[in-house]
């Protein structure tokens, strides 16, 4: 109490300035117009300044969750765009708001490890069997094929990249519904070659590339890319074109399992006349 | 302190607060689009207690003249704000220009008493901040600092020669 009395003696005259100046500020911003507006004005700056921090401090935290969040939504709307690609003749029979009806369905992925220098390269996606993914799945992105998944363990799997020596991939030129076989020679990441197209078709630079849509993995109609070089080897019977992909495989980070709810009624009614 | 002193600062404070909130109101200084010239002599009234005036009474004079004067300007705390401002300053400043021998208990910061140059620095310094801290006030934000800036300039030159004038003319040495 003593201590307290000390305080007040000696800084008493410096207390009672900041105690008169506090009303008289207190009078400023309560009884004049403008500045009663200004200080409102400045405490909500000084607020909501604050406010963003914070916010953008949540934002950062909740970061994964949301791209977790947005690839989910992006799978769902490209497996409808996927599935209207296929149906496109009676689009009547889809019903867009029941996942059911839809003839693929998309598993949002993200690769753990890939490699693009080799000849034969790999892909490691962090969802396995757990997640539904199973062997003979095709990888896409939302613009470009990634690879076919091969082994699946209970958390991850491997896919066998487009940039593979034994990936072969139907394709079809868009312009003309003409099919081919994607290979990669070995050289550059981004350019693949389109093979068996015969030489009495007409292809153009800059046509472009989409998925045929003749095997179980890919739907049809997928975006590879654009015709990027055509020659004819000497003596061949069928072009050898560039294909330039939409994209990059050495940026990849995020990817979509296609799965076929029907490829396995389709395998086993083909095989059944191979077997005959 | 003797009583005259107290008889003179009582009528001068009245005096003044009347020049101020019903003479000095009414001039109309603005030319044009310059409407920066003011005058605000009532912190005289601060300035010229004699030297040796408790400071807790200065800050309480301050405080109730500042009241007055916000009365009749109708901007509740503005002028109040500053003038607490400049008492609280008041005792710093006298302390800066201390003559070399000090003051005595009967010093009172006048020009008859302290003299032209001394006096005419003290009430200078003491109108700069007044003036600043009554114009920041009024526009509750920096954001107009240039403004802020030549509404002081423009409001001390004139007071200052006013008063200067007024003074020498009354010969008040207390």
């Amino acid at each position: 109490m003593g201590n307290v009395l000390l305080l007040l003696v000696r800084f008493g005259y410096h207390l009672m300035f900041f105690l008169l100046e506090g009303i008289a500020i207190y009078l400023i911003v309560n009884y004049n117009q403008s500045q009663k507006e200004i200080f409102i004005n400045s405490t909500n700056l000084f607020s909501t300044s604050l406010n963003d921090k914070v916010d953008g401090m949540v934002k950062f935290s909740n970061l994964q969750q949301t791209n977790d969040k947005l690839q989910a939504e992006n799978a769902r709307l490209l497996e409808r765009f996927i599935s209207e690609n296929v149906n496109a003749v009676d689009l009547t029979t889809i019903d867009t708001l029941s996942q059911d009806s839809l003839k693929y369905h998309l598993i949002p992925a993200t690769i753990c490890n890939s490699t693009y220098t080799l000849r034969n390269n790999n892909l490691t996606l962090c969802q396995g069997s757990k997640d539904g993914i199973e062997p003979d799945m095709g990888v896409i992105t939302d613009k470009g094929l990634v690879g076919i998944v091969r082994n699946v363990s209970p958390n991850f799997s491997r896919v066998m990249s487009i940039l593979h020596s034994q990936s072969i991939i139907d394709c079809a030129i868009k312009r003309n519904n003409a099919h081919g076989s994607l290979i990669w020679d070995g050289n550059n990441p981004r350019i693949l070659n389109l093979v068996d197209i015969p030489k009495h078709i007409s292809v153009l630079e800059g046509d472009t590339v989409l998925t045929s849509g003749y095997s179980t993995i890919f739907p049809k109609g997928l975006l590879v890319g654009t015709v990027k070089s055509v020659t004819l080897p000497n003596g061949s019977n069928s072009y050898n074109i560039g294909v330039e992909l939409f994209s990059d495989p050495v940026t990849l980070n995020t990817a979509y399992v296609i799965v076929n709810k029907y490829s396995k009624e389709q395998i086993t009614l083909e095989s059944e006349i191979i077997n005959e | 302190m003797n009583s005259s002193t107290i008889t003179r600062n009582i009528i001068r404070a009245i005096g003044l607060l009347l020049f101020q909130v019903l003479v000095l109101i009414r001039v109309d200084l603005s030319i044009g689009d310059f409407t920066y010239v003011h005058f605000l002599i009532y912190p005289f009234i601060i300035l010229l207690l004699p030297v040796n005036t408790p400071k807790a009474f200065v800050l309480i004079s301050g405080f109730v003249i500042g009241i007055i004067v916000d009365m009749f300007y109708n901007s509740p705390g503005v002028h109040t704000a500053a003038l607490l401002i400049t008492s609280y300053v008041r005792s710093l400043i006298l302390l800066m220009l201390q003559p070399y021998e000090g003051y005595t208990n009967k010093t009172s910061p006048t020009l008859v008493q302290m003299g032209f140059s001394w006096f005419i620095s003290y009430i200078a310094i003491m109108l700069v901040i007044h003036c600043f801290a009554y114009f920041s006030f009024e526009a509750f934000t920096f954001v107009y600092f240039f403004k802020i800036f030549l509404n002081t300039i423009f409001t001390v030159i004139p007071t200052l020669i006013l008063f200067t004038i007024m003074h020498l003319v009354f010969r008040s040495k207390y």
